[in-house]
């Protein structure tokens, strides 16, 4: 065995606060280490040279590096060996900088303790054995969760790659939040028009089959293999049979809050979600109808010319498997009622963002006139507050949410538009017009007469007057003293939040979300669409606040991580995985319970003992489960397992070097 | 003025600290505390300019300012500020760093006999006066 | 049985009948109330800074000699003693600092658990709305009245927790069960300028002015609170108006009597 030792100055991150020759000639002390050298960048080509020129002159079969953590460069340098023909898993890092250079003052200490380290990693490296991935197959099949524009593209994609793609959606249409707005910015192009060709091409695309009005209830396997179970809700309505005439919905005696408007109309028990749904046929909310709670009524289905209507209707689960998981869950706006010093359902001339731009949209419940709740007539002054609920740390949430500038600006604009004479005031803390347009977008609500004032609102209180106005007590900053304005209707900005209901997803997939609720991903900056588990991508708002074209971008990048893994038809697990020694193991199954991906199985194996066969219990590991955590090589009692690339043997060689 | 200048020494900055327990650093001027403020009319400086003077380090101007003396501690800035900073309590802060100190006191009563005693207790606990 | 608490001024201003209207009220609702064998100003001020610990003594004291005095809970009809008793109360359950050099001051422990109550939360919780109703006498129906609550009688929320902090309610619905109209309006929650009275005058008054003016738009015919500081500004910054032009002020207990008919 020739062991190897390079240390890295890592330009002056390490030099400077590490006697990095000093390392490198303490290393020449160690048994079985035949080179050791400091090269001022490791990771750069000729740093690499350098340990390729080194192997080649003492056949190296060991490598050990003292340099940055090896999140970093772990990559790099097992291709480095690969590519000499050595194993990958004989090189072994020690981290002198994060761990090291990075966090201490000392010089003399630093320089001691780097040499500790390094020592560890060359005792460790003696024990290395060679490890292999596994190629797993992937089945060549994506699912979609969410059907709003995220969740359209990302399948869109996918099936036009020539893959087929099962798009879920809760709710009884696709379409998502885009399907409820008016006009987006920054060019006011109609939010359905150019939602609904999507729309049109999910459903009727070769590739792609949609399921709506249904959950998914279970997901279990690993990348490539994932084994789904979609609860398909009873529609009650046969969707080969109905020719969505509509005349359910006109007879239907029950009326429910309508979610679609956020409240404040109301849709029948038996409904379709908004005029151009997609699929187009009713869905019978069973909490709501009239049939499923009394047994009375009936009437949609003696109506019914086609005799779609069916009450025996059930759930089913249907079980596929899937290569790659797309989550694109989508939000919900905060119910700004935790903030009490706005009014919000105290008064109902206060509402929120989603409830004007329903009102602007020309299907929604005021058929596109804007309108004060209290009494129906065109208000005069309008205010609009922002960031209600968001970057509060004390009673919101602490993130900005990012859209809520724009689409403020935005009605601003629509209302100049459609009703002139209306002025609206906007109190605003910052102005965030971060995107291509955005400024100029700004620019053209404040030329179109939209009063922005730079300052806060404290308190919305009644007027108690003839009209039954909004008393809006706020600050300008620009002259610095307080204002009140009387206004007829006073629209809030409120935060975005993660879906409610979206926890559970994540739990299901296995993926983490953070403090706020929002998915995670691997990396904030490099790898904004993958999640740490591997095969489950992100898009959308459901991995953060952003707007349509960031969504929707990041669903066609969802989408091709997706399309790398199908083309390349196999996966290679990560070989650092627990490994059994099938010879010691008594087959206890001690392990089986304490592993939390479920990857220990029972097998046996056929032995000869004294001249007869026997069947003996051992215990087995699916290496694409495994995540090497090595709970279970703590817990054998036989020592029949082990980790590998970390071996029982690898870690006491660690131990006693120290 | 010419930025950057500070006028607190680290003593100050360590007492106040110390007194309240919050970092007005945090604050991004969103000037709710200033809007929802009953009592602006009679201040020189506004409650958002105060946390602005303190988050400068500019303690010679809250100092020399009638506004904490104005300061009722209604608490309507600190039940609406977004970062749970309470810009009452910091008003309270450098009113308790001048008390401490013989003679910094800026109100005189003039009222003593026709309020109720109420009036007197906490004027005295508050202003020393 | 209750352990009252006067409060300093609500005990000199004797001449108001706030004191006897309130315990008067109590006694025909069956609630038994008996003073405190001791008590002492609460302090009329919940001192805002962290590292102050002498103002807390003489609230604790307070809230100490209820449990000695084997009271279910202390009753106070101030709510400027309300806010202070409650915040201490508060801080001696969450600050261990606190409670540690108080109780070594006073040489005696206090475990943080008496519970303090206003007047209109005993009636809505320990009389109810209906046990309410059924005691009327003469319903209250001419009057248009406005409440006012001031600034210290809800907030922080988190530590007083009895009233919605930007849309109180409670002493409306009381008043609306024994059968007055009650009238909303503007600036209910504003702070009436509190001890500018004894040295700003100005500050007080225009505050004040504020509030009453607006009450007076949206049509009241009186106005009741529950402090009396906030009684003395309300009625002070209206000195010089005219008789007729001004808006009476009265004591919550007020209307609550007339309507028992105590």
């Amino acid at each position: 065995m020739k062991v190897g030792v390079f240390i890295c100055w890592c330009g002056s991150n390490i030099k400077n606060m590490v006697d990095v020759e000093k390392v490198a000639r303490e290393m020449e002390n160690m048994p079985r280490v035949v080179h050791t050298q400091d090269v001022q960048y490791l990771c750069s080509e000729v740093g690499q040279q350098d340990i390729i020129k080194a192997i080649d002159k003492h056949k190296l079969d060991r490598i050990v590096i003292g340099a940055c953590s090896p999140r970093m460069h772990e990559i790099t340098f097992q291709r480095l060996l690969e590519s000499k023909g050595l194993n990958p898993y004989f090189v072994e890092i020690a981290n002198i900088r994060e761990h090291c250079s990075w966090v201490h003052t000392d010089k003399e200490k630093a320089t001691i303790k780097a040499i500790d380290l390094v020592r560890k990693a060359v005792a460790k490296s003696y024990h290395a054995i060679p490890l292999q991935s596994d190629l797993l197959g992937v089945t060549k099949r994506a699912l979609v969760i969410g059907g709003g524009i995220a969740g359209i593209q990302a399948a869109i994609d996918i099936a036009d790659a020539g893959y087929p793609v099962d798009l879920v959606e809760k709710e009884s249409s696709i379409g998502g939040r885009m399907a409820q707005f008016d006009k987006t910015f920054p060019t006011l192009d109609c939010s359905a028009c150019i939602l609904t060709p999507k729309m049109v091409e999910a459903a009727t695309h070769e590739n792609i089959n949609l399921y709506t009005y249904a959950e998914i209830e279970d997901v279990a396997g690993y990348v490539g293999n994932f084994k789904v179970k979609i609860r398909q809700k009873a529609k009650s309505v046969d969707p080969e049979k109905c020719n969505g005439c509509g005349d359910c919905i006109t007879k239907c005696p029950k009326k429910v809050p309508n979610e679609f408007d956020e409240g404040s109309s109301k849709r029948k028990a038996i409904y379709t979600l908004f005029p151009q749904a997609v699929p187009n046929k009713p869905v019978i909310d069973r909490d709501s109808c009239i049939y499923f709670h009394t047994g009375k009524c009936g009437l949609c289905q003696r109506i019914c010319k086609t005799d779609a209507i069916d009450y025996k209707d059930e759930d089913q689960i249907i079980e596929n498997e899937y290569g790659a998981i797309i989550a694109a869950t989508g939000f919900d706006i905060k119910n700004p009622k935790s903030l009490p010093e706005y009014h919000y359902g105290n008064h109902p001339d206060v509402i929120t963002s989603l409830d004007l731009e329903r009102m602007l949209n020309a299907s929604g419940p005021t058929n596109g006139k804007v309108i004060r709740p209290s009494n129906g007539e065109a208000p005069k002054k309008i205010v609009f507050v922002q960031c209600v609920g968001s970057r509060d740390r004390n009673k919101g949430n602490a993130y900005c949410s990012k859209v809520c500038c724009l689409y403020t600006a935005k009605h601003t604009l629509l209302l100049n538009e459609k009703f002139p004479g209306t002025e609206s005031y906007v109190f605003n803390i910052d102005v965030r017009t971060g995107g291509k347009g955005y400024e100029e977008f700004y620019e053209r609500a404040r030329h179109k007469g939209a009063k922005y004032l730079r300052g806060q609102v404290s308190k919305i209180e009644s007027l108690e007057d003839n009209e039954n106005r909004l008393l809006v007590r706020g600050f300008d900053g620009s002259l610095g003293e307080q204002v009140e304005i009387e206004a007829d209707l006073v629209v809030l900005a409120t935060s975005i939040e993660p879906k409610a209901g979206s926890k559970k997803i994540a739990n299901l997939l296995g993926v983490s979300t953070d403090q706020d609720g929002f998915f995670s991903e691997s990396h904030p900056k490099l790898k904004p669409v993958e999640t740490q588990a591997q095969g489950i991508y992100l898009a959308g708002v459901c991995q953060g606040p952003k707007d349509i074209p960031e969504a929707v971008s990041q669903a066609s990048g969802a989408s091709c991580k997706a399309i790398i893994l199908f083309n390349k038809g196999q996966v290679k697990s990560v070989p650092t995985t627990a490994m059994v020694n099938k010879d010691i193991c008594s087959g206890c199954m001690q392990c089986k319970p304490v592993c939390p991906y479920e990857a220990i199985s029972k097998d046996y194996v056929i032995e000869r003992i004294h001249g007869k066969e026997v069947r003996r219990p051992v215990a087995s590991i699916n290496r694409a489960l495994c995540q090497g955590c090595g709970a279970c090589a703590g817990l054998c009692r036989s020592g029949a397992m082990d980790v590998g690339g970390f071996t029982c043997k690898q870690i006491m060689a660690e131990v006693d070097s120290l | 003025m010419r930025f950057p200048t500070k006028t607190a020494s680290t003593g100050q900055t360590e007492e106040l600290m110390d007194i309240v327990q919050k970092n007005v650093k945090d604050c991004y001027q969103c000037l709710k505390c200033s809007a929802g403020c009953p009592l602006t009319a009679h201040m020189d400086y506004y409650p958002h300019q105060v946390m602005f003077l303190a988050k400068m380090d500019l303690y010679h101007k809250i100092i020399e300012s009638k506004s904490l003396w104005v300061c009722a501690s209604c608490m309507a800035c600190s039940s609406r500020c977004p970062r749970d900073l309470e810009p009452a309590k910091i008003m309270e802060g450098f009113r308790t760093m001048l008390l401490r100190e013989r003679e910094q006191g800026r109100v005189e009563v003039t009222n003593p006999k026709g309020v109720p005693r109420q009036a007197l207790i906490s004027s005295m606990r508050k202003l020393r006066r | 049985m209750l352990g009252y608490y006067p409060g300093c001024t609500v005990r000199a201003h004797q001449k108001d009948n706030f004191e006897k209207e309130a315990l008067a009220i109590l006694k025909t609702l069956n609630i038994p109330v008996e003073e405190l064998s001791e008590w002492e100003c609460c302090g009329a001020v919940y001192p805002l800074t962290n590292d102050e610990y002498a103002p807390l003594l003489s609230s604790v004291r307070a809230l100490k000699t209820t449990q000695t005095d084997k009271k279910e809970g202390l009753l106070t009809l101030c709510t400027a003693c309300y806010h202070v008793l409650k915040r201490v109360n508060h801080r001696m359950n969450t600050d261990i600092e606190a409670k540690k050099r108080v109780e070594n001051y006073l040489k005696n422990e206090y475990d943080g658990n008496t519970q303090v109550l206003h007047l209109i939360e005993v009636l809505r919780d320990m009389v109810g709305y209906k046990e309410l109703k059924k005691h009327v006498d003469t319903p209250l129906e001419t009057e248009k009245i406005a409440c006012y609550y001031g600034c210290l009688f809800l907030r922080p929320q988190k530590e007083l927790g009895l009233l919605d902090p930007e849309n109180p309610k409670l002493m409306e619905e009381i008043l609306e069960v024994l059968g007055a109209k009650v009238i909303n309006y503007p600036y209910k929650t504003d702070c009436c300028g509190a001890y500018h009275a004894s040295n700003q005058e100005v500050i007080s008054d225009s505050a004040s002015l504020k509030i009453v003016n607006a009450a007076k738009k949206a049509g009241a015919t009186q106005m009741v609170t529950a402090c009396p500081l906030c009684k003395h500004n309300l009625e002070h910054c209206q000195k010089d108006l005219k008789e007729d032009q001004k808006l009476p002020i009265n004591y919550i207990t007020v209307p609550i009597a007339k309507a028992l008919g105590v």
